[in-house]
């Protein structure tokens, strides 16, 4: 605590209430033992005692309270002068220090009091008094007594009780009252610290627990949350195990599935492959490894269309790409491109092993059990050889269509042809009736005659019908021959008439040689040559060629007159079955049918270039050795 | 109706044929002169006054033609067009009588303005009956222009 000076300042203007939560005196010390310490400093020193407090309440009951006082403060006059003098004690106290001052009433009587601190305030006072230092004279007792209204013999009789001591003996009570008064406040100022430091660790205390409890429940909660993590990990370990589990399950399923796809692919007879949506080779079967001599080890796994080359020799997209993606450019380059639902249905020609093929492809989606999309597969047929009959059978239809046509015609122009004979016939046999019957010898030769004429015309009708009809069927195989040999055979089977009718004939020096039925080419160049002969006309030089130009890459044969010639609307009419240029001539007129006939059947064309009295010439194709 | 000589074209290359419908002719249409053509070239210098037939006396104007089609030289179709293309000639009436039953003749020769199209029969008395129905149709019953069309007119 600090000096006395220090506390007297503060102590003045904190006296009164205010701060009552503060110590009090009884809380340092008990009321009881203070009014023992009270009593007994009072005997000891012979002096009127009592302590207040800082209001002016007493705390304790007055010690050796003498009569004299007792007397002069029950009169109104006696204790207003008692209240000045307690009031000067009071306001010395109040400053902080001790105080001892003669009483109002007799300078003769001293009191005193000493402050009591508890800490640095100012919490009750000591008060002592009632010393009486000289003693009183009866007079002024007994003048004072009557002044005041108290009874003068009382307050003489008690003025005798007095104990009379020195002033020193005063001040040394009150020294000794400092020094308790300071003890006191020691003591309660340790007491104040004690209260405040445990207040202080109370507070601390209470923190600490109230720290406690906090970090406790959050270690509960952390705790709480600890186990709940601690169980939902095992829930997702179990989740996962399970999960796991089904996917390796899965995994045995897909492998097994895999195999399956793959042996089934396998097995496929057509070549099949498969990509994934990488464009990976994810199968690639036995009849594609046969087809292009690829294997699937050599592929599997690769990309960028590695799988076309052994196909298209080159890398492009597939029909499994076109699966997969649109791409009109690679659409194009396939025949008959057609889409059917998610499949796309193509043919090709490409060379795989060196050889020119026809492939016609097929190509869809896979698609995995949750409907995914996972890539493509695409099966190939070589169908090069499947091409080539039908080419063949529509070849054949045609040739079909064509002699059905031909047979009607044919069938028809052999009707009419013979119609022609039969009027005669049944007209003349009905004419020769009659004549026979009017005798008319005559007419009857006549009638017979034409009847005649008519009955060999039919049958040379039948005859070259019927050689028509072996044209078409009957072939001898085809050889290789040089066609001037030909030529040579048929030149000599009409050595007479062309001697006869002196017919200058040239024949090309070098002709290529022809793959045909040898007899039935001779027979051609004999009906063609016959034909020169026949309608040659007045012609003085007449003169028969036969040779060859080359048109287009063809060889063209010709025979050659300077005839009598044919106007261009005979040109085509000419070939027909039974055309006579002149009914007159000889034969019934299939002669160039004939002609044209075998000349188509080895695959060739025929034709006349003429102009009427400018000669005709006969023109043909044939099919030379190495076509 | 008054009995007058009538001329008749035979267009005919088949010899046989044209002496069995001359007799006929002969029989079914007396007093009507015959001419023949064995090809469609003489057929039409007789019409047309050339060739042989220059001389304009040389022929006399058919009333009636009886045409084969299929002829040497000059084909029965183009003789045909030939004379329904000439307004001198084109109202002389055209029989087409042939052996020929193409569907095809048929349509070419109404195209080329036919008269008739007869197709010839068998047996001598068929042929007679056609012959006698023809000419008595032809030159009997209808009537025909005295005159050749005049060229103004049409």
């Amino acid at each position: 605590m600090g000096g006395n000076e220090q506390q007297q300042n503060r102590l003045e203007v904190s006296a009164p209430a205010g701060v009552s939560d503060e110590l009090k005196l009884t809380d340092v010390i008990d009321v009881k033992l203070l009014q023992q310490l009270q009593d007994t400093f009072a005997e000891s020193y012979g002096v009127a005692s009592l302590i207040f407090d800082e209001t002016g309440n007493p705390i304790t009951k007055p010690s050796q309270f003498s009569t004299f006082c007792q007397l002069i403060r029950a009169t109104t006059d006696g204790m207003r002068r008692c209240e000045i003098s307690d009031a000067r004690i009071a306001r010395q106290v109040a400053k902080g220090s001790p105080a001892v001052a003669p009483c109002e009433n007799f300078e003769e009587i001293l009191d005193g009091a000493v402050p009591i601190f508890i800490g640095d305030r100012h919490v009750a006072t000591w008060g002592i008094g009632q010393r009486v230092v000289h003693e009183l004279s009866e007079e002024r007792v007994r003048r004072f007594a009557e002044r005041i209204g108290a009874d003068p013999d009382q307050l003489v009789a008690a003025a005798r009780e007095l104990q009379p001591g020195s002033k020193e003996q005063f001040q040394r009570a009150v020294a000794f009252l400092e020094r308790v008064t300071a003890t006191l406040a020691l003591l309660g100022a340790q007491n104040r610290e004690l209260r405040t430091l445990r207040e202080q660790l109370e507070t601390r205390v209470e923190e600490r627990t109230r720290e406690l409890q906090e970090t406790t429940e959050r270690l509960q909660h952390a705790y709480a949350d600890i186990q709940a993590r601690q169980e939902s990990v095992l829930n997702i370990t179990e989740d996962l195990r399970a999960e796991i589990e089904t996917r390796m399950q899965t995994a045995v399923e897909l492998r097994d599935s895999e195999r399956r796809l793959s042996d089934i692919i396998n097995f496929l007879p057509d070549a099949t492959f498969a990509i994934d949506l990488d464009g990976r080779v994810i199968a690639w079967n036995r009849a594609i490894e046969a087809m292009t001599g690829v294997t699937s080890e050599g592929l599997r796994g690769k990309v960028d269309y590695e799988y076309a080359v052994p196909i298209y020799g080159t890398r492009r997209p597939a029909l499994v790409d076109l699966v997969l993606r649109r791409a009109d450019e690679i659409e194009e380059t396939y025949a008959l491109f057609r889409r059917e639902g998610e499949s796309v249905i193509a043919e090709a020609d490409t060379v795989i092993k060196g050889r020119r093929v026809h492939l016609w492809g097929k190509a869809g989606p896979i698609y995995d059990h949750s409907g995914q999309k996972i890539g493509a597969i695409e099966s190939i047929r070589d169908i090069t050889e499947q091409k080539q009959v039908e080419a063949e059978r529509e070849r054949y239809l045609k040739e079909l269509e064509q002699r059905a046509a031909e047979m009607e015609r044919f069938a028809y122009t052999i009707s009419h042809e013979l119609r022609t004979p039969l009027i005669t016939v049944r007209g003349y046999t009905d004419l020769l009736l009659r004549d026979l019957e009017r005798g008319e010898r005559e007419q009857v030769v006549a009638d017979l005659r034409f009847i005649e004429n008519a009955v060999t015309s039919m049958a040379q009708l039948l005859q070259d019908t019927l050689e028509l009809s072996r044209t078409g069927r009957v072939m001898n195989l085809p050889e290789d021959v040089p066609f001037n040999a030909l030529v040579r055979a048929a030149l000599v089977q009409l050595t007479e008439q062309l001697k006869w009718g002196r017919f200058e004939v040239a024949v090309a020096e070098d002709f290529p040689s022809v793959h045909v039925d040898r007899q039935r080419i001779v027979e051609v160049l004999v009906n063609l040559i016959e034909n020169s002969i026949k309608f040659m006309g007045d012609q003085p030089q007449p003169k028969i060629e036969i040779g060859y130009r080359t048109e287009d890459n063809e060889p063209v044969f010709f025979v050659k007159d300077n005839g009598i010639g044919l106007d261009k609307s005979q040109h085509e009419k000419i070939f027909q079955l039974f055309y006579k240029v002149d009914k007159k001539s000889k034969g019934s007129g299939a002669g160039l049918a004939i002609v044209k006939r075998i000349i188509e059947v080895h695959g060739g064309r025929m034709w006349l270039e003429s102009e009427v009295g400018k000669g005709c010439t006969v023109c043909f194709t044939l099919p030379t050795v190495g076509t | 109706m008054k009995k007058k000589a009538r001329t008749i074209l035979l267009i005919e290359d088949d010899e046989a044929h044209a002496t069995l419908i001359t007799r006929i002719l002969e029989e079914v249409c007396p007093g009507a002169e015959i001419h023949l053509a064995y090809d469609g070239q003489e057929a039409l210098d007789y019409l047309f006054h050339s060739g042989k037939y220059a001389a304009q006396e040389m022929s006399t104007r058919p009333d009636l033609v009886l045409l084969d089609l299929r002829l040497p030289r000059i084909d029965g179709q183009e003789v045909l067009k030939a004379i329904k293309q000439s307004e001198a000639l084109k109202a002389i009436p055209v029989v087409v009588l042939t052996s020929s039953e193409s569907e095809n003749d048929v349509v070419t020769a109404y195209r080329n303005y036919a008269n008739s199209y007869l197709i010839k029969p068998l047996g001598f008395g068929e042929f007679s009956e056609l012959l006698r129905e023809l000419s008595t149709y032809w030159l009997v019953k209808n009537s025909l222009p005295e005159k050749e069309l005049g060229g103004g007119a049409r």
